[in-house]
């Protein structure tokens, strides 16, 4: 069915809320394949082709998980022309806040001055942001929030095994984060969300923080995945759930104007497009070469990099689709934001100086 | 060659093109999936992902792992033989 230009999209079934503003934090420490074949009997060729992983960057210690999502917050609040004191509830998605309590949340709504907003944060993993997304759009359209800020913040490089061949080069750090609101148009569609906890084993922390205590010597808990079984899963399971996404937002893949997969591994975005038959006016989100792979923050961190070149359109539809450690799962079609970003650009510098109270984890 | 195995070989064969850009007359029953038609360990398992939908099959992990050929897939698809 092909329609006129002018009703693009409007066959979009989404909630009344939108995102209206995007804003990230890349930090200083860049990673090449290089440095890590230091360590890992692997290649620079090895990686790319089983990843399509050039580079990440690693954060520094004084670029703790607080400081990258209080100052990716703080940018998404400029960009979207909201302050801090409007704020009413903070999500925080993250595997890498290395407190069971208190929640990051509190912490960051207090560093970027919010007025005792709601606070929490949020386990899953990889699909974190969209799991975010999905609550925030629902607190809104409840009416329980006004402005909910959802940041995603993972300090991945800690929880990696440095000498373990598989997950070495996988993971970069960073922060990223969005103000949803109230829109006059449907911004956000409903959420196609899962979880199969039979494959709990297949992405996890490979010792529980009691290891440490019970087992002097232990070693520190580590990410433990098996590649290819999350590839099976994935190449498998991933195209019907995005199409179930677009089916309850109403919309086909010809309203699409991009589609951003979370920055898993590049063959699973490839698969996607070949399976989804995404047209060519669709840009597809491939910043994991250059960031690898995120967690929770490579969706916002690439949709701020394809608005900022130009590649996708502000206020253009947009799938995004995520899967991560549990395994859990969720995709939604969302308008993008429309206010202009400037590209994410990793930090010259860590801070100088930790706020006080501030430990480095 | 029966009709029935000449069928399941020509839908190993698009799937491999669609997946590796294989030349279907690169492909015989012969062919290893790593030493002939170089395909890696993701490349395989999109293979078979593959595999699973277009025949309406599963496929385990224990069972594709052993399933190192084109041959050695059709007669699983056809026949369920495993090799040992």
């Amino acid at each position: 069915m092909n329609r006129p230009a002018a009703e693009e999209g409007s066959a979009f079934r989404g909630a009344s809320t939108g995102l209206l503003g995007l804003g990230s934090y890349l930090p200083s420490r860049p990673v090449t394949n290089e440095m890590i074949c230091e360590r890992i009997d692997s290649s620079d060729e090895w990686i790319r082709s089983r990843s399509g992983i050039r580079l990440r960057y690693w954060a520094d210690p004084a670029e703790t998980v607080e400081f990258m999502a209080a100052t990716a917050a703080e940018r998404a609040l400029e960009n979207a022309g909201i302050s801090a004191d409007q704020v009413d509830c903070v999500i925080v998605a993250t595997v890498s806040h290395l407190h069971q309590f208190p929640s990051l949340a509190a912490g960051v709504a207090h560093r970027i001055g919010a007025r005792a907003p709601g606070a929490f944060d949020i386990s899953a993993g990889c699909a974190g942001f969209c799991y975010g997304l999905a609550l925030a759009s629902d607190l809104v359209t409840a009416g329980s929030s006004r402005h909910v800020l959802v940041i995603a913040v993972e300090r991945l490089s800690e929880l990696t095994d440095q000498h373990d061949k598989g997950t070495a080069f996988l993971f970069g750090d960073g922060a990223g984060a969005v103000v949803v609101g109230p829109s006059a148009q449907p911004g956000i569609g409903p959420v196609v969300w899962g979880s199969d906890g039979s494959q709990k084993e297949t992405i996890r922390q490979s010792a529980s923080w009691a290891a440490l205590r019970d087992a002097p010597g232990s070693a520190w808990p580590s990410i433990t995945m098996d590649g290819r079984e999350v590839f099976r899963w994935a190449a498998y399971q991933l195209g019907p759930i995005a199409q179930q996404a677009l089916d309850r937002a109403g919309v086909s893949v010809e309203d699409l104007d991009s589609f951003f997969p979370h920055q898993a591994n590049d063959r699973i975005t490839d698969q996607l497009v070949n399976e989804l038959k995404l047209p060519a006016h669709v840009a597809v989100a491939r910043s994991i070469e250059h960031h690898g792979n995120t967690s929770a923050v490579s969706i916002p961190l690439a949709m701020q990099e394809l608005l900022a070149a130009g590649r996708a359109r502000p206020g253009g539809l947009a799938l995004l689709l995520s899967f991560g450690t549990g395994l859990v799962w969720a995709g939604q079609v969302i308008r993008l934001p429309s206010a202009p970003v400037e590209a994410p650009v990793p930090a010259t510098a860590p801070p100088t100086a930790l706020t006080s109270g501030e430990d480095r984890s | 060659m029966s009709t029935v195995q000449s069928d399941t070989l020509q839908t190993l064969k698009e799937i491999l093109d669609e997946v590796a850009e294989i030349p279907a007359e690169r492909i015989s029953l012969e062919s290893s999936y790593i030493e002939d038609l170089e395909l890696d360990s993701l490349a395989i398992v999109s293979v078979f992902v593959l595999v699973q939908r277009r025949f309406g099959v599963e496929v385990p992990n224990a069972d594709f792992d052993r399933l190192t050929s084109v041959g050695s897939t059709v007669a699983y698809l056809e026949d369920r033989e495993i090799p040992a």
